[in-house]
């Protein structure tokens, strides 16, 4: 199959698998990638921080995400992501949509598995 | 490539405005820090990152922000030249030692108020008023490229 396809796919979720995982806890950027990249497997197992960073640049600029930047213990600094309560609000209605998404993509792909009549 | 390298590599190639170019760099040396915290090499978390062309095109695409600027500065141009076009045809002929194109055109009798421009060949028509709206458009629209470039 065409990467692009699987590309598209994953450009659609990859917003709402990343409020996921920071509405678990606040974390910094290494740190996210390293559980997208275990936790996601083989689907977001190749995720790059070019490809993350940006969307968490523009989550912030929308108010679903709030950082502060911490002196990190080598001298230099870390910014942690948090959800804001407008992060959280949008998670939720994400989600929500996600499993109607699912349930109406289902079907038709289990229409396609049915014998052609 | 070594880290430096990388790091000035993508500062010169982030299609973005100064302040969020900075604070770019900083996740990207935090990056490296964090890294390292974790037992990864420099050369290792470079390969993942991509090459830094790579790296700085996630964050936007580098010849539209040069687009934006040169039509800002065109149209900046076109705005001083509309500008410059009027003047040289309200100052009294009398300053200039050569015939400009426009100078040629003169203005009727002196008048310090807004009068019209005559052009030689045809009959009336107002390019004092052209050049100015041209030049107030212009302005506008360089004003309008250049905070879509900022940002």
């Amino acid at each position: 199959m065409d990467g692009k396809y699987a590309q598209q796919f994953k450009k659609g979720s990859l917003e709402m698998v990343l409020l996921c995982l920071i509405a678990q806890k606040e974390t910094y950027g290494y740190e996210i990638i390293t559980r997208l990249n275990e936790k996601g497997g083989k689907i977001f197992g190749g995720a790059r921080e070019g490809t993350v960073y940006p969307i968490l640049y523009r989550m912030e600029a929308a108010g679903l995400l709030q950082s502060r930047l911490a002196p990190a213990s080598n001298g230099g600094s870390r910014k942690f992501y948090a959800l804001t309560p407008k992060g959280r609000q949008t998670l939720g209605e994400l989600t929500a949509f996600w499993k109607e998404y699912a349930k109406c993509v289902n079907s038709f792909v289990s229409m396609a598995k049915e014998e052609p009549k | 490539m070594k880290k430096a390298q990388y790091l000035k590599r993508v500062e010169r190639l982030l299609p973005l405005p100064a302040a969020r170019r900075k604070e770019v760099l900083r996740d990207l040396e935090e990056l490296f820090d964090s890294a390292a915290e974790h037992g990864e090499s420099e050369n290792e978390l470079m390969e993942r990152l991509g090459s830094p062309r790579e790296f700085a095109a996630g964050y936007g695409d580098p010849s539209r922000r040069r687009r934006l600027f040169a039509g800002a500065a065109a149209a900046a141009v076109l705005a001083a030249g509309c500008l410059l076009l009027l003047l040289a045809g309200w100052l009294p002929r009398a300053l200039f030692h050569l015939e400009t194109a426009v100078s040629s055109v003169g203005i009727i009798g002196g008048a310090d108020g807004p009068t019209q421009i005559y052009v030689s060949s045809s009959a009336s028509f107002p390019w004092g008023w052209f050049l100015g709206a041209a030049a107030v458009c212009c302005l506008l629209a360089a004003g309008i490229l250049f905070r879509r470039w900022r940002k």
